[in-house]
């Protein structure tokens, strides 16, 4: 390795690439860091708790438009997203094509009025916005506590995202490996810690400690100026992958008719075998690529030149870890993915597990696009679990749906919405967010198009091609630095949406619970010990709950993303522009939403065996959630008492000076 | 606009109906949103429709690309988001009611001289 800085960060070699990125990755860091400091001090100037959770309502045009767009683009849009695409090809540009309208939706329909209201009662959190344009603290502790519920449930999925992100930058490195052996070793006599994987565990240790410290410093104006920051890194790691991609397989229409001749792969179990007995435990982990049995020649309708000819072999690659014993020639059946096509790359040879075949025990072929080519050229895409596909029209008209409205009834975009300076920022701010969108999640799709050319057999663990795209593609330019900041980008959407959310239920907390219902004359610097205090512990909690993580990163965003909008789209639109409605009708409306969507996911589970929602028939259950809320809202509305006058005059009458709570 | 106020204590004597201007930012909020939530529906009809007809079960051996990406894909999405970003930009800046920010701190009714009515 050079002495040299330069030449350090042009190492060639794998390990020199892997510091090299890292190195990259540590600058990106450092400056999100820094920027929490220089936060903390704007903090120092002003009013602590107007400040810490709402930047003192001065957000410039692209301050608001970067942190809304950072915010809503999390591990799910650079993880969970780019995962799907390569799993079920170009149908997913329709899965996500409401980005193109989500700007104008989730930004002008509620945010001027919003933001308004907001003004008028003094508000700086969601919740108090509801209380206060009620006067009632019941709507605000229901509305508190369904952010905290739910919001947790998203930090978890985030924290998880973010470990995965770095295990997959750091996992080449020497001492990263020395460490996680030594954290291995220490954890393994502890109970329910030795449970969890060491590498997992000492990278979300570390995305913790950075993430907890910087919100916890800076509070809101750290987290708008890192998102700020994120948001650059997320652009213009996009686009750069996007030119290196394209590249590398020689154009997007070259990369398209490829992938037109591409057929899904098989799951299925298989038997690992070696010829003789193993002196020792061998241990196969997961993603090794072995060669298949060729298998008896079972074709219906067999080639006559083929008579009595077994299937030339293929490879598998294993979806799981798994270990020969000591004196043992073979492992249990272990899952494993067959490669049924040629038209992609193809591992190179020194990866190929010598010594090693894998007899095929059982094969369980896509319900929707086994064997068939097309299907990721074409809707519904192909799917192992669905015999219509990925992404039926009823679904993806659901889609277009949720991903707009869903995110207009976020509390996390919603309070950006409380906090801008002036109605030119946010009109400014729409057209910049708009812009924004079409050049990250567009070209996305293209990237994990042709990363199934460049990348096969990655179902086994899908959720690690950007990270493993960024490392690859960077590496075939020559480039093994530039991996750093291209994996910055999915690691700044997942840091950027933990700030957010973890100052959320911060903000809930102790705004919401404890200054308006425990203690309303507590002091400045109390306030500020007990935020600094919950932000940390809140983050800790988070982290404990997922040390040993639940399986399904995508499931658990839907879940809580879903959750949250249909709780609060129909409530809080009501409570902005109809008159009529009142505090028992929004509580009606809040849990309403919330009954639906627990409803939905309880049936599901019991029909399915996991955790999953309930399409039923076909919808996306957001579309339930929502009509759930809205008959709530609605009907408690119309039963019960009008508000009073002065109160709907206050909020939409013409009005003199304004009228804020003390 | 002006609009009539009715009484809304129930129980009670009704009240003398007397004029009430509405807030001019909660009119101009409402009239955006019914316009926000008009695009939304055309763009959708778009996509969805265009995606049905064209996106579905191709056959491969039938498939054409357009910029390189298969044709449904660019009709059926990508154009139609070039076109979203035109109008939601003509709409920020061309149809979006500017309200000044008041010596309270408060959006207020007034607009300024470069906005629309």
């Amino acid at each position: 390795m050079s002495n040299s800085f330069p030449g350090f960060l042009a190492a060639a070699g794998h390990g020199g690439a892997s510091n090299a990125a890292l190195v990259s990755f540590g600058v990106y860091l450092g400056l999100v860091l820094l920027l929490a400091v220089f936060a903390s001090r704007t903090l120092k100037k002003r009013s602590f708790v107007s400040e810490y959770f709402l930047g003192s309502r001065s957000l410039g045009t692209w301050a608001l438009a970067l942190t809304f767009a950072a915010t809503s683009a999390s591990g799910g849009s650079f993880m969970g997203f780019p995962s799907l695409i390569y799993t079920h090809g170009w149908v997913l540009a329709l899965w996500i094509a409401s980005y193109m309208v989500l700007p104008i939706v989730a930004m002008g329909f509620l945010g001027k009025r919003l933001n308004q209201v907001a003004r008028k009662t003094g508000a700086i959190t969601v919740p108090e916005v509801l209380r206060e344009r009620f006067g009632s603290l019941s709507v605000g502790m229901v509305a508190t506590l369904l952010i905290v519920f739910f919001m947790f449930f998203y930090l978890l999925a985030q924290f998880k995202a973010g470990s995965n992100i770095l295990t997959t930058l750091l996992k080449d490195i020497q001492l990263y490996s020395d460490c996680v052996a030594w954290v291995g070793t220490t954890i393994e006599p502890i109970p329910w810690l030795n449970r969890a994987e060491p590498d997992y565990l000492l990278c979300l240790i570390a995305f913790a400690v950075a993430v907890i410290a910087y919100t916890t410093y800076g509070g809101f104006r750290a987290v708008v100026w890192t998102d700020v920051l994120q948001g650059f890194i997320m652009g213009g790691g996009v686009l750069v992958m996007l030119f290196l991609t394209l590249m590398l397989v020689g154009g997007l229409g070259n990369a398209t008719r490829k992938l037109a001749e591409m057929t899904p792969p098989d799951p299925g179990r298989a038997v690992l075998q070696i010829a003789e007995p193993a002196s020792d435990v061998v241990s196969i982990p997961k993603g090794a690529w072995i060669r298949a049995e060729p298998e008896p020649n079972s074709d219906p309708n067999p080639d006559p030149d083929l008579a009595g000819t077994d299937r030339p072999a293929t490879l598998v690659r294993t979806a799981e870890r798994t270990t020969i014993a000591a004196g043992a020639s073979s492992s249990p059946p272990v899952s494993i993915i067959r490669i049924t096509d040629t038209v992609g790359a193809q591992p190179p040879e020194d990866r190929i597990e010598k010594g090693l075949t894998a007899r095929i025990t059982e094969i369980e072929p896509y319900r929707f696009g086994a064997g068939q080519a097309g299907v990721y050229v074409s809707a519904p895409g192909p799917d192992p679990n669905k015999d219509i596909g990925f992404l039926s029209i009823g679904l993806a008209m659901s889609f277009f749906v949720f991903w707009a409205f869903g995110a207009t009834g976020q509390p996390s975009n919603m309070v950006r919405l409380m906090a801008f300076r002036d109605t030119m920022t946010l009109r400014r701010a729409i057209a910049t967010v708009s812009i924004y969108y079409s050049l990250i999640y567009f070209p996305l799709v293209i990237i994990f198009c042709c990363a199934r050319l460049v990348l096969p057999g990655m179902e086994v663990d899908s959720d690690r091609v950007m990270p493993e795209m960024a490392t690859h593609v960077t590496a075939a330019a020559g480039m093994p630095w530039l991996a750093g900041l291209l994996v910055a980008a999915p690691f700044a959407a997942v840091m950027s949406s933990v700030d957010s959310f973890l100052l959320m239920v911060s903000s809930s907390l102790v705004r919401d619970v404890y200054q308006r219902n425990i203690n309303p004359n507590a002091s400045e610097r109390r306030l500020k010990g007990l935020t600094y205090a919950v932000t940390a512990l809140v983050g800790i909690a988070a982290v404990l709950a997922v040390i040993n993580p639940p399986r399904y990163l995508q499931n658990l965003i839907i879940f809580a993303t879903s959750g949250l909008a249909g709780c609060f789209l129909v409530p809080m639109t009501l409570a902005l522009y109809w008159r009529r409605i009142n505090g028992p009708g929004t509580i009606a409306g809040m849990l309403g939403g919330c009954g639906t969507h627990l409803l939905l996911y309880i049936v599901g589970y019991l029909t399915e065996g996991r955790f999953t929602v309930y399409q039923f028939l076909g919808i996306q259950p957001f579309i339930w959630d929502l009509i759930g809320s809205a008959v709530c809202a609605v009907a408690f509305t119309l039963l019960t008492r009008s508000p009073a006058a002065a109160q709907q005059a206050r909020f939409f009458d013409e009005s003199g000076s304004p009228n804020r709570p003390g | 606009m002006i609009e009539p106020k009715s009484s809304v204590e129930p129980g009670g004597p009704p009240d003398p109906i007397s004029p009430v201007s509405t807030d001019p930012v909660y009119q101009h909020a409402k009239r955006e949103s019914g316009w926000i939530l008009a695009i939304w529906f055309g763009f959708a009809a778009w996509v969805i429709g265009y995606s049905r007809m064209r996106g579905y079960d191709v056959d491969p051996e039938q498939l054409t690309l357009t910029l390189g990406m298969p044709s449904w894909v660019f009709w059926g999405i990508a154009a139609p988001w070039f076109l979203a970003n035109v109008v939601t930009i003509l709409f920020s800046f061309c149809y979006m009611t500017d309200h000044v920010t008041d010596e309270n701190d408060n959006i207020s009714g007034q607009t300024t001289d470069s906005a629309p009515i």
